[in-house]
């Protein structure tokens, strides 16, 4: 665990703590100091938030009957706020600000206090802004009481250890957050996954590649972010070396990664998964398993021989990554690396499975509970060439119509189809005991289709992001029945906030209690719980950056009078605007022939645009373009705008006074206000059709960022005013390149585009 | 334009110091890693280098490495892991066991570091460090001359064996006609039940390869019978008593790739094929 060596100064702290917790069932306090740090994880010294002086925060124990106390002191200069992932609670305690809590002002404390009601492992991180990726997020233990019917020996009794797993970026989470939706490709570029043109001929897939266009589908990934270094407790590697040769751990794995899925692997043999999300499942042995977004799994790992250590390995699915902790004493037993993915593989996947629409067909597949893994086709390790349709499907209780489509019924499991290796899927996940509801209790259903796009990073359900949507009322006590059908391209790990819902799967009255259900693109799945806590719980996408681009939700369970929120409405409003939030981008090409550039602000729905070209002397003369528009859609291929132009020219280089409906269209010294519309066609060329107040009309073509090698970008215009241009532009940096263009107006141009 | 030798010495100057400066903050370090052939030395290389960063040279003999790395930018830790995930082990890692069956047949290494429980090994490959089981002591007069007759057998065996290690022509020629004159004499009759079955059986096969070997003329001749040999003599010490002392080990590469056995007398690998060109080529299969 990184510590600062001011830890010292809480050492009498922790020892009270400690001695606090001595005692059963009582209140264990602990006091979390929430201060700037600097920390370096990836060869630079950067920003991050330690707690109580250490990054990942402390874990957190308790014992079930405990009463939690918490007081968090937030010596920051900005709000923040603690949730406590997974755990059942008052809804004042649960940490969301503006939804439960105001944000923890700087230099103020608040205190969370809530009894402890169940056992297993959980973690907390902060709710406020962009803090998790940075460092605020740490395991919480509920201890099992010895006395507890439910104790499992040879399980609860083992020595476990909390472990979470995340992710560091040396760059600032909100330029992430705007390099992601300013479609900026830099982290394809650090990934080496742009999956150009010049490397889809390379790897004889320029079929693939340009069909992939044609279906308007910028570069296939797993990820969105690229991350320099990947955490195990805050180490790329550690050890364990106080287990010994026939030593069996209990690993408490908790994904406190901002953005990050992990595959786990273990060099000593299979992992017997024991519990997810802090409830107990019937114990599974598997190859290996991928921790979603906030999920957590208990996992028992044995060291199986004397002198060697053990390593478990936490690759990030993107596989650009991994941390290792290595479990024993002595010599370092590695386990195998997982290689890159085959990027034009998935390509051809996706390609298969969009529609022109932008809908995703799963070809009758049924895909549901992480049986069908996709992703597999990338994964150079497979031994058969694509996954099979399971036949488990057809007994899902909620795929009615499965049963009559016995074409798909191919007796074969796809956990075992990667080199005779067992994988973790949701299906083979069974409670210990029957987790069924109330029969007798009122039934809600809801569906909700998961959507977003990548072109403009908007993420949502039923294509509405949280500031489109009201709270969703639910009675005390009805049961909410919930069918979730992944519409985008992405996985979405959807965090239930407050409650366990059970994941309806092969096993019935068994099926297994969870509070993070990872879907997959194309999958349905369904999940239900008793709505028995009053109070407004979140529902969201606990991908980071997808929860900032609106992908929640808020139930609203029972009249909950809130004490921390006198005025709910203006809080929620506060929420809606944060994951809204309106982002910057400009860029400016400082040519020889004069200045290329746009400055844009933009929200999930609205944009404010305006484009310049500036020449350097009268005859080139000045342009400026200036839109304000609305997208449409959940693909946000339209967007309606209405716009001002202003032009002034001498007649200078290549004049056409008139257009080729044969209008004349006055360039020198020209103001005009417009409609218009812009359309993403195919091969993501954008047409743009205005009319101005005068009556003269232009159509434009255009296609910014084609990708002609990992770096180099291509680009062209060309309009009914007979105006042209083509463009080309090397990538040095993620705020720079060199550009060299044509332009009818202005000639040829060499300079430098700066981009921010 | 004429070279004067002074330009010539100050080329050569030049591209010495850029072949060797090229790693800065240079720090020196000599580690264990496994292997045998000059296969090896070539993956562990290629694993364990990177450019301005780290170089690394092992050596096959001594099975240790040099390694050269620049310690502003990395750590043995680093490089000894590269070198485990490319399948070899070494003094801090060991490699994953997919790492290890992927390499060729010929680096296949005794995996001595590995700890005995999990170490996997084939069902007839022991440990030679693990079997050390003591001899009987009140061993029985039949066992004794038994011991005998294998030893003037053996004996000149791995004379002949050394001498091919060494490609000495000469002294495996010596060492063949030892063996055969020895045969020649070699009283069948002491030897146990076992042994003399095989011996019946093939006795006559044992005979005509060593005197074709005594005949042969150049190394590669030798070479040839010297693998009939070792495989008539195998069945038969084979079926006598195991005392855990006489090492049958193999290299996958002789005869172009059908590979060929030999019995040593140590367990360290030394190659009486390839001799110095590949001489830790091959590995125990069997300990007898």
């Amino acid at each position: 665990m990184w510590t600062l060596t001011s830890a010292a100064k809480w050492l009498p702290l922790l020892f009270f703590c400690l001695g606090v917790n001595a005692y059963a069932q009582q209140t264990v306090r602990y006091d979390l100091y929430v201060k700037d740090t600097l920390v370096n994880f990836a060869g630079k010294e950067k920003r991050a938030i330690a707690v109580n002086g250490q990054l990942p925060m402390p874990t957190l124990s308790f014992t079930e009957g405990d009463t939690a106390e918490i007081i968090v002191h937030n010596m920051l200069k900005e709000h923040t706020s603690l949730h406590w992932h997974g755990v059942w609670l008052p809804n004042k305690e649960d940490g969301v600000p503006h939804l439960t809590q105001q944000p923890i002002a700087p230099g103020t404390t608040h205190t969370y206090r809530f009894p402890i009601i169940q056992n297993g492992t959980y973690w907390y991180h902060s709710h406020s802004g962009l803090q998790e990726q940075i460092g605020m997020y740490g395991s919480m233990l509920f201890k099992k009481r010895q006395d507890d019917p439910t104790f499992r020996k040879g399980i609860d009794d083992l020595p476990s250890v909390s472990v979470v797993l995340s992710e560091w970026t040396n760059m600032n989470p909100h330029t992430v957050d705007r390099l992601l939706h300013t479609g900026n490709d830099w982290f394809s570029i650090k990934k080496n996954t742009v999956q150009s043109y010049a490397e889809a001929i390379a790897a004889k897939r320029f079929k693939t590649k340009l069909t992939n266009e044609w279906k308007r589908m910028e570069a296939m990934d797993v990820s969105d972010v690229f991350y320099e270094q990947f955490l195990i407790n805050g180490k790329a590697e550690q050890q364990l070396s106080q287990f010994k040769r026939r030593d069996k751990v209990r690993l408490r794995i908790a994904n406190g990664g901002a953005s990050s899925y992990f595959w786990l692997t273990y060099a000593g043999g299979k992992m017997m998964v024991v519990a997810t999300d802090g409830n107990d499942v019937e114990p599974v042995e598997v190859d290996r398993l991928i921790i979603g977004g906030s999920e957590s799994y208990d996992i028992v790992v044995e060291v199986p021989a004397a002198n060697t250590s053990y390593e478990l390995l936490a690759t990030a699915e993107d596989r650009t990554g991994s941390a290792s902790l290595f479990i024993g004493e002595g010599i370092k037993q590695l386990t195998n690396r997982l290689h890159r993915l085959q990027y034009f593989e998935g390509m051809q996947m996706m390609n298969d499975m969009m529609k022109m629409n932008g809908d995703m067909n799963d070809m009758g597949m049924d895909m549901s509970l992480q049986k069908m893994d996709m992703n597999a086709v990338m994964y150079p390790e497979r031994l058969k060439s694509a996954p099979q349709p399971s036949s488990a499907d057809t007994k899902n209780t909620h795929s009615d119509h499965a049963e009559a489509d016995s074409q798909h019924d191919h007796h074969q499991h796809t956990q075992q189809t990667n080199s005779g290796k067992v994988t973790l899927n949701y299906n083979m996940l069974r409670a210990p005991q029957p987790t069924l509801l109330d029969s007798l209790a009122q039934i809600k259903t809801l569906r909700f289709e998961l959507t977003g796009n990548m072109n403009r990073y908007v993420w949502s359900m039923d294509n509405r992001v949280l500031s489109e949507s009201d709270k969703i009322p639910v009675k005390q006590g009805e049961i909410l029945r919930i069918t979730l059908y992944n519409n985008s391209m992405m996985r979405h790990p959807m965090h239930l906030h407050g409650f366990d819902f059970r994941v309806l799967n092969e096993n019935g009255d068994y099926s297994p209690m969870k509070n993070v259900l990872d879907i997959m693109p194309m999958e349905t799945n369904v999940i239900e719980f008793a709505a028995d806590r009053d109070g407004e719980w979140f529902f969201h996408c606990h991908i980071l950056y997808h929860m900032m681009a609106g992908m929640n939700r808020v139930f609203k369970v029972g009249e909950y009078k809130n004490p921390l929120l006198p005025n709910p409405e203006k809080a929620y409003r506060a929420l809606q605007k944060e994951s809204n939030m309106w982002h910057f981008m400009a860029d400016n090409d400082f040519a020889t022939n004069g200045n290329d550039g746009s400055a844009m602000l933009q929200n999930a729905r609205w944009s404010v645009g305006t484009e310049w070209r500036l020449g350097y002397n009268d005859m080139h003369g000045y342009e400026v373009e200036t839109h304000v528009g609305r997208y449409f859609g959940k693909m946000q291929w339209l967007m309606p705008f209405v716009g001002f132009d202003w032009r002034y020219r001498r007649l200078g280089m290549d004049e056409h006074e008139t257009n080729i409906f044969g209008q004349t269209n006055k360039k020198d010294d020209r103001g005009a206000f417009s409609l218009g519309v812009m359309y993403t066609l195919p091969m993501l060329v954008n047409l743009q059709a205005e009319v101005y107040h005068d009556g003269i009309v232009r159509l434009a073509l255009m296609r910014e960022d084609i990708p002609i090698s990992r770096r180099l970008r291509a680009g062209f215009m060309v309009n009914t005013d007979r105006e042209y241009m083509v463009d080309l532009r090397y990538i040095l940096h993620k705020n720079m390149g060199i550009r060299s263009h044509y332009d009818s107006d202005m000639g040829f141009g060499v300079g430098l585009a700066i981009n921010y | 334009m004429k070279l004067s030798p002074y330009t010539v010495v100050m080329a050569l100057t030049l591209l010495a110091h850029t072949t060797f400066a090229q790693i800065k903050n240079s720090k020196l370090a000599t580690v264990d890693i496994n292997g045998n052939c000059g296969m090896c030395k070539s993956n562990i290389e290629k694993a364990g280098n990177k450019d301005n960063e780290a170089t690394v040279v092992w050596n096959s003999k001594t099975g240790q490495a040099s390694i050269t790395y620049d310690a502003t930018k990395t750590d043995e830790d680093a490089i000894l892991k590269r070198i485990a995930l490319s399948g070899y082990d070494n003094e801090r890692y060991l490699a994953p066991d997919e790492a290890y069956s992927a390499l060729h047949s010929c680096c296949q290494y005794e995996r001595t570091q590995k700890s005995d429980d999990t170490a996997v090994a084939p069902a007839e490959h022991v440990h030679g460090a693990s079997n050390t089981a003591a001899k009987p002591t009140d061993a029985e007069p039949a066992q004794v001359s038994a011991a005998t007759a294998l030893d003037k057998l053996m004996l000149p065996y791995v004379k002949l064996k050394n001498a091919l290690v060494d490609a000495n022509t000469q002294q495996a020629a010596l060492a063949a006609k030892e063996l055969d004159d020895n045969l020649r004499v070699f009283d069948s009759q002491a030897l146990p039940a076992e042994q003399l079955t095989v011996w019946t059986k093939e006795g006559k096969n044992l005979t005509q390869a060593v005197a074709t070997l005594r005949a042969a003329q150049s190394i590669d001749l030798q070479r040839q019978q010297f693998s009939k040999l070792s495989h008539v003599l195998y069945k038969f010490v084979k079926a006598g008593k195991k005392s855990g002392t006489i090492y049958y080990q193999f290299c996958p590469m002789y005869n172009d790739g059908k590979g060929a056995h030999w019995l040593s007398e140590k367990s360290a690998v030394e190659n009486p094929y390839y001799g110095s060109e590949m001489l830790s080529c091959g590995k125990t299969v069997e300990t007898l």
